[in-house]
């Protein structure tokens, strides 16, 4: 009996040694991996970090495992190459990283890859891959002159008079704010429309979502308090003109290219009566592709200084956004149509950066987000959605909005003057 | 070859002799740990939890010292993420998972009639029927984290391993209450060979379960023991 027992014990701890170790899986908020011997390693590193911690697996339909085993032969080429020439030009490198990354549907996304050994002419050059980008610029709506709208919009709204609006009041403005990291520029047209019919339409355009860092410096003596009164005074025309004097509202996100998510508390909560769920969002809870945490409502209370019910008064909030309406500039229409029956949008189906990141915050925050070096770019920096939103059930990432009336730019001239003109009659006949 | 045949029939009615076949049922709880060598690459550690462990086993006593055991459980393996960057420290996910197990295991015992010590040796193979996460996760504004409970059947995805197998083994108290009912006390540890995570083709991430149980149950004796 004793040598049975003692030989199945033996089997049984040899046995014990058959769990096998997994192989090195980077997380993305490992950003001190910055140099590489090898095009192959920064590859192999690159490609790593993607699958442990892309947060739109889900959705995505690139085959992650045909990309490596199709450009990692590709990569060794270029190893080869260098050492046989001492150089890799920048357009090889970025042709196949483009390639790779190319297809991605994270419309946030932006690689950025140093070339390990460029030509002296080429010292310094960065490859950028923005496949949000690419994929915009294919749209059959998407216009050459989209690489200027900002100033486009802001001219033609800086002479909005001399288009043959009657204007009560128009208050405009560029506006910095500080927070912790970031150091900006935000530009804003408030304008107090005046239909035929002698009813008002507070009017508003943002450049970027930067509601919340600016009305928190309302009373301040600074550039950025007087942002704050600007957009306190587009606030206070929604919430204390009488109701037969207020026709509408028009939050114009045209351009608007995103920012602080807070800052649904002003576009959306000053017009709730009780909280309301617009989105959920998830992040990677573990390096498999699927591992995700569970959904997370997010919530939109009532602003505690703004309110105006407009859906039991029927008041009619109309926002308008374009091709370069992104990341908050398009997730403001998406919500708002989620919960305030009256709300309608026009334009251009928006940009598609719907995923929430958090750059600033602390690498280890979750297994998705930015990674690498976003101040100098050794080595790499991947710019990448921290979280995936859903939004009514929907993962938009690459989608984005499609507004209720669709009016698109290339049918008008490029001029922004139609859409606005949509809005206002949509208000009149309301 | 008919003498070879005559003699192998002539030892196993020797043998069945000896034999004896006993069945009952058991109950406790089980406590399981993931090996996850990919695992706390943030903050995040993970930590076993209780579940529970029911089921039928049956024996089959080759001799007085010797009996082959087999057993049909539903197991729970469940174990607990929990995070601990200081402003995500309420943050956790338990993960109950609900395994068919069938566990075929070697039976050395020793002792009195009464009461024996069992030592069992062996495998099992297991099927994972259910799974399930509760506990609490975060969402961000640019102010200000907050945390929702949620309780939500998972379903299986493609990088899931369902079928599981292992190694088995532990020790038994047995006491004789009666010639046909025995009391018995298992301490048994099942130990995954095989990963639920089936990983990709160019990275691989190994997931293992180990899990404990202690369980009480009963054996009702079918056939009385003879002497040899």
């Amino acid at each position: 009996m004793k040598k049975i027992v003692i030989l199945t014990v033996v089997t049984l701890f040899v046995l014990c040694s058959c769990r096998k170790e997994s192989d090195y899986v980077p997380y993305i908020g490992e950003s001190h991996k910055l140099a590489y011997s090898t095009y192959e390693e920064q590859f192999v590193f690159l490609w790593k970090s993607i699958s442990a911690g892309y947060v739109f697996w889900d959705v995505d339909t690139t085959d992650w495992d045909k990309v490596y085993n199709r450009y990692l032969p590709r990569f060794q080429e270029l190893d080869r190459h260098y050492a046989d020439s001492g150089f890799v030009r920048i357009n090889e490198l970025a042709n196949l990283y483009g390639a790779v990354f190319g297809q991605m549907i994270d419309h946030h996304m932006m690689v950025v890859v140093q070339n390990l050994h460029p030509l002296p002419a080429e010292e310094g050059r960065l490859v950028i891959v923005r496949p949000g980008q690419t994929e915009v610029a294919g749209r059959d709506y998407y216009l050459e002159s989209n690489a200027n709208a900002r100033t486009l919009i802001q001219s033609f709204l800086e002479d909005i008079e001399s288009e043959g609006y009657t204007v009560l009041a128009h208050e405009s403005g560029t506006f910095p704010f500080y927070e912790e990291a970031i150091s900006s520029n935000v530009t804003y047209h408030y304008i107090l429309f005046q239909l035929p019919d002698g009813r008002l339409v507070p009017y508003l355009w943002q450049s970027m979502a930067a509601f919340t860092p600016v009305i928190r410096a309302l009373g301040e003596q600074s550039l950025t308090g007087e942002g704050a009164t600007l957009l306190d005074h587009w606030l206070r025309a929604i919430t204390d003109t009488p109701r037969s004097q207020l026709a509408g509202i028009i939050l114009d996100n045209r351009v608007n290219n995103g920012g602080y998510q807070d800052d649904l508390d002003y576009l959306i909560g000053t017009f709730l009566n009780e909280r309301a769920e617009v989105m959920q969002t998830r992040y990677k809870e573990g390096p498999g592709r699927q591992e995700y945490s569970p959904w997370t409502p997010y919530y939109i209370y009532p602003n505690s200084t703004y309110h105006r019910d407009i859906t039991v008064e029927k008041i009619p909030y109309v926002i308008l956004c374009d091709i370069n309406s992104a990341s908050m500039g398009e997730i403001e229409p998406l919500c708002a149509k989620r919960v305030l029956p009256t709300v309608y949008t026009i334009g251009e189906r928006t940009y598609g950066a719907t995923g929430p990141l958090q750059p600033f915050t602390d690498i280890n925050l979750n297994y998705g987000g930015p990674f690498g070096d976003g101040n100098d770019y050794r080595g790499h920096y991947v710019y990448t959605s921290t979280f995936e939103a859903s939004i009514g059930g929907q993962v938009l990432e690459g989608i984005g909005h499609t507004p209720d009336q669709i009016m698109l730019r290339k049918d008008f001239a490029s001029s922004y003057k139609p859409q606005l003109d949509a809005a206002l009659n949509y208000i009149a006949s309301y | 070859m008919k003498r070879l045949l005559l003699i192998i029939t002539l030892l196993l009615l020797n043998r069945m002799v000896f034999a004896q076949w006993s069945v009952g049922a058991y109950g406790g709880v089980s406590s399981t740990t993931i090996d996850r060598s990919q695992a706390g690459r943030i903050d995040e550690t993970y930590s076993s939890l209780l579940g529970h462990n029911f089921g039928a086993k049956a024996t089959y006593a080759v001799n007085p010292w010797f009996a082959i055991r087999a057993e049909l459980n539903v197991m729970q393996r469940n174990h607990r993420l929990q995070r601990h960057l200081d402003y995500l420290s309420p943050v956790y996910t338990d993960h109950v998972n609900t395994y068919l197990t069938l566990p075929l295991m070697a039976d050395f015992s020793f002792g009195t009639e009464r009461l024996r010590g069992h030592l069992l040796l062996g495998g099992f193979a297991g099927y994972w029927l259910h799974r399930r996460v509760k506990g609490v996760t975060y969402g961000m504004t640019d102010y200000e984290v907050f945390f929702n409970d949620f309780d939500n059947k998972l379903d299986f995805m493609d990088t899931d391993r369902r079928f599981d197998a292992g190694l088995a083994g532990g020790i038994t108290l047995s006491y004789c209450l009666s010639s046909h009912f025995t009391l018995s006390l298992d301490g048994l540890l099942y130990y995954d060979l095989v990963s639920h995570h089936k990983g990709y083709p160019q990275m691989q991430d190994y997931r293992y379960l180990t899990t404990s149980t202690l369980t009480l149950g009963i054996m009702y004796h079918i056939s009385r023991k003879v002497q040899q």
